[in-house]
């Protein structure tokens, strides 16, 4: 349960962070942080036991929605969201206590979405 | 790169805003017991309001101010103290300072530097 949340969570985050940014146009620190703000208040005021991780989750993947357009496109920071819930999950609790895991996290997922791209574009030719 | 009076400047820009962030999101989670989540959004959130004039831009105020509330998340810097704060800040901007040309554009790489930078402060104070 707290998996799939976490899952759907992430890539609400990464998404909405994406499209503030590309779409709208906003800075990128204000896209992330607002849409943390936003749907911090929201699922407060929800009766969840596992609301921190959910926050957390969604503030560590509007990291991942705050590449570069010229990095990522849409679709891959989908799949770049997708790990960093998966890592999110299984690793971040190994980080506690030290400030940046979240953001540590969200580098690795897009760093190994991005080099995977590079790796199939490079053995297409 | 040619160390000079106009990078020093830099630099010290970069480090007052880092710790500025840090010191402000700690403030509000210690003064306000809000989350560390919505504390650093909220710091970050403020801080992206800061006018965007050349300098501020050149000098990735909004970026820095973002990268020490993440500092400030972790509960093993801010419960060591002030000594603490001050050199993972220094750490912090210094890498930033230096690093960030070749992470630019990758998610995360602000959340990255704050994380090796409170590892680092931990591990000097452990074994410095």
């Amino acid at each position: 349960m707290m998996l799939w949340s976490v899952l759907l969570v992430a890539i609400l985050g990464a998404q909405v962070t994406y499209f503030l940014i590309h779409k709208v146009h906003m800075p990128t620190v204000r896209a992330s942080s607002a849409s943390t703000l936003i749907f911090a208040l929201i699922v407060g005021a929800l009766n969840i036991s596992f609301v921190g991780a959910l926050q957390a989750a969604f503030f560590g993947a509007t990291f991942v929605g705050m590449t570069d357009k010229s990095r990522l496109g849409w679709k891959r920071v989908l799949l770049a969201s997708l790990i960093f819930g998966v890592v999110f999950v299984f690793l971040i609790p190994l980080a506690q206590g030290f400030g940046g895991g979240l953001g540590a996290a969200a580098f690795f997922s897009s760093s190994v979405v991005y080099s995977a791209g590079k790796m199939l574009r490079k053995s297409n030719y | 790169m040619v160390f000079s009076l106009k990078y020093f400047e830099l630099w010290i820009l970069k480090f007052g805003t880092f710790l500025l962030g840090c010191s402000f999101c700690f403030f509000l989670q210690s003064q306000y017991q809000l989350t560390a989540v919505v504390a650093a959004a909220l710091t970050g959130f403020l801080g992206s309001f800061i006018p965007d004039t050349k300098r501020i831009e050149s000098t990735h105020v909004h970026a820095t101010i973002y990268m020490g509330a993440f500092v400030a998340m972790g509960s093993r810097v801010v419960n060591a103290g002030p000594g603490q704060i001050l050199l993972v800040s220094f750490l912090g901007s210094s890498i930033y300072f230096f690093m960030s040309p070749y992470f630019k554009g990758l998610g995360g790489r602000l959340g990255l530097i704050a994380f090796i930078s409170s590892l680092l402060g931990v591990a000097i104070r452990f074994w410095g």
